[in-house]
């Protein structure tokens, strides 16, 4: 695979769409990580629906042929995986599928702390959490996709489908409210 | 499990500083999100471990997309845009195989009619020559270059990586390249033996050229092609009859520099049009198999289905399919001795039943009625122009027309034009009829009915001959009738006389129809896979006789010489001697002429040349006797 390592993503997934398996094994190790990170906080911390949804993700990515080669690829697997998390949550919504939000928090790694240490961050990990989760779905998504997956402003407005316009001023009503939430502690989500 | 430390921009203050600030708040409020932001930090995710990633990678494999490595590779080097022009000659390359040699032959052949019609002939109506002649170049490059679909191959086609716009340019480059070169090498021959300027020679025939080509290419978005073609040429014929019959001739307004700058403009518009079309036309990717089938003897077109590239080629019905293209392996269903239709047959014959079955796969061919009206209007026009030929006394001193319509102008016609040019037509008629089954790859099929050898070679060349007969039975029809026209619009020309047509006919184009058909059914048959090899050489053979002449050959060569030079010369010969013994008593120009007509109108006498003739008739169907006994069924065979 190492002859693959140099190539960006877009040239991977050219390769990748003419059944290059090693392009896919250079894709899957690339963005494993950082997508499964992104769907387990969007889904509120949820692991194994996480894990299916980046499962599916690139499924789709592979079923998809059309992909254009002058199209960024990390917003377009960003796309991707968004529609599907949004996809869950409406078949949650209706009561056929999954139950968000209740997940419980990961293990911590045992970085040498007291008992005492490891349950305040603990309730930290948790107070983000529900203050993520008392905004709106879309402040969310966006909100992750800028501080937490590191996406460019114009690669949100392409990941969501939204104009640039659209994606500062999420990011500043989000911002300012989840700021809100966690310095002040107050609930209320913005709707 | 891990933090998000390992996410930009959550590793440090300066990135998340760096970030807000690109969101445009000011330093107030990058000062007072920068606490809140960093508690973000505090809700990690987990991190998969690489036998995560390895099982996620043993589940996508299956999905990888199933393609050959020739596809990889195609797919990595993708066609390039018609705008790259290496790519577009690269492909034009390719193309030019598709093209046969009758193609590259006809289509010189028609210009060098046209030249030969017009260079040295003062009163030849040059511009018209080269208006009829130059768009049937046209309909010849646009059906030979998008006959895919009438042979079955659009499937392939489309298949191909490059787009239908693609090879549609391609052939159009290659089609309008060399007709244009033969244009362009044409007018400089007309225009070396003082016919008139190159430039305005080239406007002659390319304007022409260019408005039918393009108008046929954009017809055949609704019809098949070689219909469409034909529709555009036959029209293009009669606008410019009506032209010529309202005195439009050539130097007036209809036919000035200007009009045939805008009438090629208008051709080339009409071109980018059609080829632009054409995706919408044919949708790259569209699934053959979904499209919808035409029905047997639909019109079939380019959105409809089977046109310049059409989509739908399979019929539901194979033997009309097979009998309409190209015979092929379908040809095998619709044998007499298997198929339904033969055993209701009250004449079980089997010589009987492959005749038949030839016949009814010619018949069901468009092309070959196409072809057959589009010879009479050619050789009708052909003798309209032609119709009178200057020829010495053998002193040289006095030249005297010979007109076309008259005993000895039909001789003139009958030998000189429709036979010269119809031998060169007939092997290409005849050489295949049992050749196309090793061409086609159904010999083998049709070797395993049951059919006689004896059978199978003697019905194939007496379809064979029955079409060729008919066609030549139609350039009599054509003198008949182009004379017939002659007569009516100048009086001075008599009514032409069927009874001598028909003796000229008999005497000279059938046993010559019958012996050049015959040898190139003979070299065909026996060597099959040097049919096209065979057809040039006859058809150079043919050519050489005529070329030779009569002379320098023992005397008896003239009464067996197949082209008929002879028969036309000795025609010519009696009738100046009586035109020499009797002139001198005429008195007056006009009196001569009244001569000159009155022994033009007497029978020339052809009794000498019916012996050596039906000689040949002989020799030509002891010829196929010989190959039917010598024809090897399976000749691929190694005992």
């Amino acid at each position: 695979m190492r002859h693959v390592d140099g190539l960006s993503d877009e040239q991977l997934v050219r390769r990748l769409m003419a059944g290059d398996s090693q392009a896919l094994a250079a894709l899957v190790s690339r963005h494993h990580r950082p997508l499964l990170g992104y769907l387990y906080r969007l889904t509120r911390g949820d692991h194994p629906l996480a894990e299916d949804l980046v499962q599916e993700t690139f499924v789709r990515l592979l079923r998809q042929d059309s992909y254009q080669p002058d199209r960024a690829f990390k917003p377009w697997l960003y796309a991707i995986a968004t529609n599907l998390a949004r996809d869950a949550y409406r078949a949650a919504a209706r009561g056929r599928a999954v139950c968000l939000g209740d997940a419980p928090l990961p293990d911590l790694p045992d970085a040498g702390p007291g008992p005492e240490e490891r349950a305040l961050v603990a309730d930290q990990a948790r107070a983000v959490r529900d203050a993520l989760d008392q905004l709106g779905e879309e402040y969310r998504q966006t909100l992750l996709l800028r501080f937490y997956q590191g996406l460019r402003l114009d690669e949100i407005a392409v990941a969501l489908d939204i104009p640039l316009g659209t994606v500062k001023s999420r990011l500043s009503v989000g911002t300012r409210r989840l700021r809100e939430l966690l310095t002040t502690g107050k609930e209320g989500a913005v709707r | 499990m891990t933090g998000p430390s390992d996410t930009w921009p959550l590793d440090s203050a300066g990135h998340l500083t760096e970030a807000l600030r690109d969101q445009g708040l000011d330093d107030d409020e990058i000062a007072a999100s920068l606490p809140a932001l960093a508690q973000l930090a505090a809700w990690p995710a987990p991190a998969p471990a690489a036998a995560d990633t390895e099982r996620l990678l043993h589940r996508l494999q299956p999905l990888l997309p199933a393609t050959s490595p020739v596809r990889q590779a195609l797919r990595r080097q993708p066609p390039a845009a018609v705008a790259d022009l290496r790519a577009l000659l690269g492909l034009v390359r390719t193309q030019v195989s598709l093209f046969r040699p009758t193609f590259w032959l006809s289509s010189a052949a028609i210009v060098l009619l046209g030249v030969l019609l017009t260079s040295g002939n003062a009163a030849a109506p040059t511009a018209l020559v080269l208006y009829v002649t130059g768009p049937l170049l046209s309909y010849l490059g646009v059906a030979t270059a998008f006959r895919g679909s009438a042979l079955g191959l659009v499937e392939f086609e489309l298949a191909c990586p490059p787009s239908s716009r693609q090879l549609t340019l391609a052939r159009l480059v290659i089609v309008l390249g060399y007709d244009t070169g033969l244009a362009v090498l044409g007018s400089a021959l007309i225009g070396v033996s003082g016919g008139a300027e190159l430039s305005a020679l080239a406007g002659h025939w390319l304007a022409p050229l260019l408005l039918v080509a393009g108008l046929s290419l954009t017809l055949s978005l609704w019809l098949p092609v070689t219909r469409a073609a034909a529709l555009v040429y036959l029209g293009w014929l009669a606008t410019i009859g009506l032209l010529w019959l309202s005195g439009n001739t050539p130097g007036a307004a209809a036919f000035s520099p200007p009009v045939e700058t805008f009438l090629g403009g208008a051709g080339l518009l009409f071109l980018a049009g059609a080829v632009a079309a054409l995706p919408a036309a044919i949708p790259p990717g569209c699934p053959i198999a979904d499209a919808p089938r035409a029905p047997t003897g639909a019109p079939a077109n380019l959105l409809g289905r089977r046109a310049v590239l059409g989509v739908a080629v399979t019929t539901q019905n194979g033997f009309s399919h097979s009998a309409a293209g190209t015979g092929g392996p379908m040809a095998i269903e619709a044998s007499p001795i298997t198929s339904p239709r033969a055993a209701a047959t009250p004449r079980n014959n089997p010589l009987f039943a492959v005749f038949a079955w030839e016949l009814r796969r010619q018949a069901a061919g468009r092309f070959g009625w196409v072809l057959a009206g589009a010879a009479f209007v050619f050789f009708t026009g052909l003798l309209w122009f032609k119709h009178g030929w200057l020829i010495s006394l053998k002193d040289g001193g006095e030249r005297v027309l010979v007109q076309g319509s008259s005993a000895l102008g039909l001789v003139h016609e009958v030998v000189y034009v429709e036979l010269l040019l119809f031998g060169m037509f007939l092997p290409f008629v005849m050489a295949e009829a049992v050749a196309r089954d090793y061409k086609q790859r159904s010999h083998e099929l049709v070797m395993a009915t049951p059919i006689p050898t004896w059978a199978y070679v003697w019905g194939r060349y007496l379809a064979g001959l029955l079409t060729s007969l008919g066609f030549a039975l139609e350039l009599c029809l054509a003198a008949l009738v182009a004379n017939l026209i002659l007569h009516l619009n100048d009086s001075a020309y008599p009514l032409p006389s069927p009874g001598a047509l028909l003796l000229a006919w008999a005497l000279t184009i059938l046993p010559a129809a019958i012996l050049l058909g015959s040898l190139s059914f003979v070299l065909g048959t026996l060597w099959p896979r040097r049919a096209t090899a065979l057809k040039l050489a006859v058809l150079v053979a043919w050519i050489m006789l005529v070329v030779l002449g009569e002379d320098r050959f023992p005397s008896w060569y003239p009464y067996w010489n197949p082209t008929s030079y002879g028969l036309a010369q000795a025609s010519d010969a009696a009738f100046l001697q009586r035109y020499q013994a009797q002139a001198p008593a005429a008195a007056g120009e006009a009196e001569r002429a009244a001569l000159s007509r009155s022994l033009q109108d007497e029978p020339p006498d052809l009794r000498p040349w019916a012996l050596p003739h039906l000689g040949l008739i002989a020799l030509a169907v002891a010829l196929v006797a010989l190959a039917a006994t010598r024809f090897r069924r399976f000749q691929n065979v190694r005992e």
